[in-house]
């Protein structure tokens, strides 16, 4: 099976009136190393001049190469359209552009392969498939579904020997990037973010009005772009309901809420949530999270590393301290299916287990929430 | 052309340790920075291949003066993200271990968090931000007038120490996209430039542009860390509102790839540059019924729809090393859907954000300047345009004025 990226106008993708050249296409072999799965990442490829292998198809369906390069032919309007696969009995369109930088190709697996029939219709196919898909896989990062939207998908691993989570989340990074988490790459863009804040915790007291048990938490950073100054008192609320610490969890997350400096902060999330709390001690979390995409599927994954510790001196040691990695399901580039991603999740979390013993680093499967975790150090501090 | 520059390195956990007892720097590096850094009075870039360390100061309390020198007079690589960057990375710390006399495993614990420069008669001291293909970004907490004699590896602990509190206020920035903020939130401020004829080619000019931009050809900016270019192409469902009051402008829908709508509503009495603006996002509304909703939310108002339009966008980010301010230059082609031969192509320019830890300032000082520079590279690609603001629902007024359509 041969496998080409097939290149041709940006006009092609995204319906605009076609100029007397942009019919013309051309086939370029897929590099070797290239990972053909849900998604293909690959270097941008320079077609000037054509690189080996590489054919031009004329729309009358005729080649052409570098020699007998039509003049009108103006290179800075191609893109790569999508990937073709074929042998002897006829191709295929598998793939289709998702995103092109300007040293990065991403391409992204049709739900149905198209069949590419006489060469001069394959224009007009690439053309019709992109009609069909331009609200998918022509707007950035648009083609993103979340299985479930209020239920978090995390599992925990407990660490010992880890000393420093940077270090070990640029090692988590660099053996996904090397393919050395066997299925699993470095989504493309925003791979490795970095995160430190401080929490105000609150354990939910009952009696609740639907038997609620969990936590309340007030997170000190403000996500949104659009907040007017630097440093404006604007935290997140979280509300994460569950009564034994598991592997699914129900969560919500209320953004840019507004506390001035002195507000009793137990008070205000009490009256948001509608609960009687009891207040854990206020610790900080530094993590680095490190996205990662299944390559079979397209369901993305954060390895969040973090490092725990409260603030407060009668509850702070090294022993008290929490060190997680903490593998969560984000989304999925294309159709979620539930048993898909608890399968992704498993291998992931097996993949890193394995990675971080190479490092040295002892992970231990298991729920152990922030909640059993601020519990038992108080309970420590009472004993 | 180069830059000196001192950086602390830490171990991040105990960097950020609530109780702040660990902001000592383990080790302070006073070296250089090549041309191929970018900085400014807000941002430092330090890309691969940028820093050139000579001296390393190890903090050992023990010692005279507290700190242990050593020659260092080697490249020194930071960045991780590619496979050459993170080799040469590995190889930067096993020399460093030795010549501080660490063991491996701390130096591979180390990290760059704070960064001290001087130029232009200041001295800025940065705070490490996050890390990209480009590099990793520091933003300026604080901007003092420079001493007349050099900084040292002191002065840069010492800044750490004396900047506790500010640090302390910017924590909350140190969060991935925490570290933004907006001036006039609710205002977008843009200008149009109108493209004529049929030479424009919006792919094109975006990726020269683009490509320019991130080779450096203007100095004052790099694009936007992490955001740099996105491509869209989806439909818009416009309903122009009219009561004769302040609130009339339009309401524009838009599809989203999984069937909900985002709905943009534009406030202006006339085309201006600055409109208020509001965005709500994943809306469950069908097409059928978008009438009903505008009805709903605007019961005061007078409503037209207008023939949907597929819009084709191609934006451009670049942010201000001298301010943090982020600008977008947006390659935008619109073509009614009952009538694909007539389009609007323009080239905008907008404020989108700033990352900044401090006051926002020089918005619009430096949107006149990105104006301008958009406005140079039409011209200098020969496209010729109309400059102004002529909104989008002028373009559909005009439209449908001129062949009598609209619903």
């Amino acid at each position: 099976m041969n496998r080409h990226l097939i290149y041709g106008s940006w006009k092609l993708r995204h319906n605009e009136p076609l100029g007397d050249y942009d019919r013309h296409l051309a086939l370029v072999p897929l590099p070797e190393h290239a990972d053909v799965q849900q998604t293909c990442t690959l270097p941008a490829i320079d077609l000037s001049p054509l690189p080996n292998g590489a054919v031009g198809i004329m729309p009358s369906g005729e080649e052409f190469d570098e020699l007998s390069l039509p003049p009108g032919i103006d290179w800075e309007g191609w893109v790569p359209l999508g990937l073709v696969e074929g042998d002897r009995t006829g191709s295929t369109l598998t793939h289709v552009l998702y995103r092109y930088e300007l040293d990065t190709i991403q391409l992204i697996r049709l739900p149905q392969s198209v069949p590419l029939n006489e060469r001069q219709n394959w224009w007009q196919v690439i053309w019709n498939v992109s009609e069909r898909n331009h609200l998918y896989f022509s707007n950035y990062e648009s083609y993103y579904r979340q299985a479930q939207h209020t239920i978090e998908l995390e599992q925990k691993l407990d660490l010992t020997g880890c000393n420093s989570y940077m270090a070990t989340s640029l090692a988590i990074y660099t053996a996904l990037r090397r393919g050395q988490m066997k299925g699993f790459a470095p989504k493309l863009g925003r791979e490795v973010q970095m995160w430190s804040y401080d929490n105000d915790f609150y354990e939910i007291l009952p009696p609740t009005e639907a038997d609620d048990h969990g936590y309340l938490s007030i997170i000190h950073y403000c996500l949104s772009k659009s907040k007017r100054n630097w440093n404006d008192p604007l935290f997140m609320f979280k509300k994460k309901i569950f009564r034994l610490d598991s592997l699914e969890r129900w969560e919500r997350n209320d953004r840019g809420r507004w506390l001035e400096p002195g507000a009793d902060r137990q008070q205000r999330i009490e009256e948001f949530y509608n609960y009687r709390t009891r207040a854990l001690p206020s610790w900080r979390r530094s993590r680095v999270d490190v996205v990662t995409e299944s390559l079979a599927t397209g369901n993305i994954f954060m390895i969040n590393t973090d490092d725990c510790r409260i603030d407060d001196p009668r509850f702070d040691s090294f022993d008290t301290r929490l060190r997680q990695c903490e593998i969560e399901y984000c989304a999925t580039q294309g159709e979620p299916v539930w048993e898909k991603i608890h399968d992704d999740l498993d291998k992931l979390s097996t993949e890193v287990t394995t990675w971080l013993a190479k490092l040295g680093i002892e992970a231990k499967r298991s729920a152990y929430s922030k909640l059993t975790w601020l519990r038992n150090v108080c309970r420590e501090e009472v004993s | 052309m180069s830059q000196r520059i001192l950086l602390s390195l830490h171990n991040p956990g105990e960097y950020f340790d609530p109780t702040g007892r660990g902001t000592q720097p383990v080790i302070v590096l006073d070296g250089w920075l090549s041309s191929k850094a970018r900085f400014g009075r807000s941002t430092l870039l330090i890309p691969a291949e940028a820093l050139k360390a000579v001296k390393c100061f190890t903090f050992s309390p023990s010692e005279p003066g507290s700190w242990r020198c050593s020659d260092l007079a080697a490249d020194f690589e930071i960045n991780f993200f590619s496979e050459s960057q993170w080799t040469a990375r590995e190889r930067t710390l096993e020399r460093l271990a030795t010549v501080s006399r660490l063991t491996e495993s701390r130096c591979h614990e180390l990290f760059p968090m704070t960064a001290l420069l001087e130029f232009g008669g200041q001295a800025v001291f940065y705070h490490y931000l996050t890390s990209g293909p480009r590099g990793l970004l520091f933003s300026a907490v604080r901007r003092d007038a420079a001493e007349t004699s050099a900084a040292t590896h002191e002065t840069l602990a010492g800044l750490i120490q004396e900047s506790a509190a500010i640090v302390l206020d910017a924590h909350q920035c140190f969060n991935h996209t925490g570290w933004f903020s907006k001036w006039e939130p609710e205002i977008e401020m843009e200008r149009k430039y109108t493209l004529k004829g049929d030479r424009a080619d919006i792919w094109k000019l975006s990726r020269k542009l683009y490509r320019a931009i991130a080779d450096g050809a203007y100095p004052r900016y790099i694009p936007e860390f992490l955001d740099e270019y996105q491509v869209w192409d989806f439909e818009n469902y416009m309903f122009e509102l009219f009561s004769g009051a302040q609130s009339d402008g339009y309401i524009s829908f838009i599809a989203q790839a999984d069937g909900r709508m985002t709905a943009k509503y534009k406030r202006f009495q006339a085309d201006a540059e600055r409109r208020y603006e509001d965005l709500q996002v994943n809306l469950e509304l069908s097409l059928d019924a978008l009438d009903a909703y505008v009805r709903s939310r605007f019961p005061n108002h007078s409503a037209r729809r207008f023939p949907a339009f597929r819009r084709k966008k191609i934006d451009i980010k670049l942010e201000s090393l001298e301010t943090g301010n982020v600008y977008g230059i947006y390659f935008d082609m619109c073509r009614p859907q009952d009538d694909p031969a007539s389009s609007l192509c323009q080239c905008e320019v907008e404020y989108m954000r700033s990352r900044i830890l401090g006051p926002i300032h020089q918005v619009e000082d430096e949107y006149a300047e990105v104006c301008a520079m958009a406005k140079q590279y039409l011209l200098d690609e020969r496209v010729d345009f109309d400059e102004g603001f002529y909104s989008k629902l002028s373009f559909m007024r005009d439209r449908v004025a001129a062949v009598g359509a609209g619903v």
